[in-house]
């Protein structure tokens, strides 16, 4: 099961949180009680709650940006930066074994 | 020490807990839940869940460790069968008696029945997770679906059901689908949709009687009969308010609250879909069945049981996905008398604003989520955004949304 590390912005701690394959990384987070990822749709791609940041070096290794997920990153609460997703549309492969996240101080 | 109840183990019955804690309650709280599981999430059983595209681990909304972390008490498979208000207590279906000083009512709603069989191998009602399930493991050997009711969640099922290949007919009294949540011309274009994919759609159209035998369901209607392998009912729900008006609080469709979540007894709030909560927002007692609703009522009644007045006064909204279809609704899109659409009906990506009196009332977007979250933003602060500024050539939305919110 690929394990993913959640890290909060601005702290140097993580959680590091085995996920199983075909699981969104919102999910993850939420069946761990990882803090800081509200995911108040439930993963509909409809609140814009469940923003992170990806490690670079994972970005091309995830399924690239529908065009909902991209207007829906207009709208997040923190900066969207080139390598912000919403956790809710990052599904679990085992390509992305170590996986680094990082979730934005805020998310409303 | 200071005791909270909490009765239904809902998503508005859980908002409650969680925010009591996050606010810094530290007496004792307790959740009671009907139901054999923790609190999950209902918006995927009519759609996600019911394609097979996920399971019921991944539907709870927290896992048990956070009822641990936060010390809720939950009490499953029971329910409260009275409210003693003079001495403050319930008592439960497990015989226990509990004691409280503040009870938050969260009972939810119930499916409306058809008044027929209920052969539940071929007759299927989505509420909870065994309903839908239900369902699920017999889509494999089922050709023909009727879906009786037009709305959102016969209307969910019945884009699963084409997405799987199934010939699907909805049964709809009334002469627009979804005739409850949006306005005719958006009906018009999902009514046109959903022919398109190729599901039958009979508006106007009453079903009276289904016969169930060994080869299925006869439905009868308007003279006619059609013979289908399974029915889905999704005909609406009743809020459930016995408990409460059993023990002599006011209810009228839905247990009555005012914007602050409290009922006629100052120890008992009601929250989510069994509520009529008085909304800051709409100047009236609303009952909403929508996850919005339940989040931000459970929200505003455990504030208010902490001393920290709060009043309910969020923009409602909410979303229904149908095929590759995100439909987003914010504020309250009737009364209208003017609307004004952007984007593109063709490609399946627009908006369309409503107006009443001048002013901006609400938002409905297909495929267009960023729109959906900068109208709820605008009209969370009394949107200014106007038919003629909205028409003038070049409008951005985004900068709009800026200046303005």
């Amino acid at each position: 099961m690929p394990k993913v590390k959640y890290k909060q912005q601005g702290r140097e701690d993580y959680n590091e949180v085995d996920v199983p394959d075909g699981w969104t990384v919102m999910e993850g987070a939420i069946q761990n009680d990882v803090e800081g990822i509200l995911a108040e749709c439930g993963g509909g791609c409809a609140c814009a709650t469940c923003h992170v940041y990806v490690a670079e070096r994972f970005l091309e290794k995830i399924t690239p940006i529908s065009d909902v997920e991209a207007d829906m990153l207009e709208c997040v609460a923190s900066e969207r930066k080139d390598n912000s997703r919403l956790a809710c549309q990052i599904k679990i492969t085992e390509q992305l074994e170590g996986l680094i996240v990082e979730i934005p101080e805020v998310q409303i | 020490m200071k005791k909270i109840i909490v009765v239904g183990g809902g998503q508005a019955g859980l908002q409650v807990c969680e925010s009591v804690r996050r606010e810094g309650f530290d007496g004792e709280l307790s959740l009671i839940c009907e139901e054999d599981s923790l609190p999950y999430q209902r918006p995927p059983l009519s759609k996600s869940f019911l394609l097979g595209d996920t399971d019921m681990e991944r539907l709870s909304i927290r896992p048990p460790t956070f009822f641990r972390k936060y010390e809720i008490k939950y009490f499953l498979n029971t329910s409260v069968l009275s409210i003693d208000r003079k001495n403050k207590k319930v008592k439960l279906s497990n015989g226990n008696l509990m004691s409280y000083d503040n009870l938050v009512l969260t009972t939810g709603a119930r499916i409306r029945q058809l008044g027929i069989s209920n052969d539940n191998s071929k007759v299927f009602y989505i509420r909870d997770v065994q309903g839908s399930e239900a369902l699920r493991s017999r889509l494999a050997s089922i050709d023909n679906i009727a879906v009786i009711g037009g709305g959102f969640i016969g209307l969910e099922v019945a884009a699963v059901c084409r997405q799987l290949g199934k010939s699907v007919i909805v049964f709809e009294q009334s002469n627009s689908l979804m005739a409850r949540g949006i306005p005719r011309p958006l009906a018009s274009y999902y009514e046109e949709v959903h022919k398109e994919k190729g599901v039958h759609i009979a508006l106007e159209t009453t079903v009276e009687e289904l016969k169930i035998d060994r080869n299925g369901i006869a439905i009868s209607f308007n003279d006619n009969k059609l013979i289908v392998d399974a029915v889905v009912i999704g005909i609406g729900v009743i809020p459930n308010t016995e408990l409460a008006s059993d023990s002599g609080l006011r209810c009228q469709n839905g247990i009555v609250t005012d914007s602050e979540g409290r009922t006629n007894d100052n120890a008992i709030f009601a929250a989510g879909d069994c509520a009529s909560f008085f909304s800051e927002y709409c100047k009236k007692h609303v009952r909403l069945e929508s996850i919005q609703n339940a989040v931000d009522t459970g929200k505003v009644v455990a504030a208010n049981m902490l001393g920290k007045e709060k009043q309910y006064d969020s923009v409602p909204w909410f979303w229904s996905d149908q095929y590759d279809l995100k439909l987003q609704i914010a504020g309250i899109l009737e009364p209208y008398d003017d609307v004004v659409p952007t984007g593109s009906m063709q490609n399946n990506s627009f908006s369309s604003y409503y107006f009443y009196n001048g002013a901006h009332v609400g938002t409905a977007s297909v495929n267009k989520p960023s729109d959906h979250m900068k109208s709820r933003k605008l009209l969370s602060v009394g949107s200014k955004l106007t038919a003629e500024v909205l028409r003038a050539p070049g409008f951005d939305l985004q900068s709009f949304a800026k200046e303005h919110s």
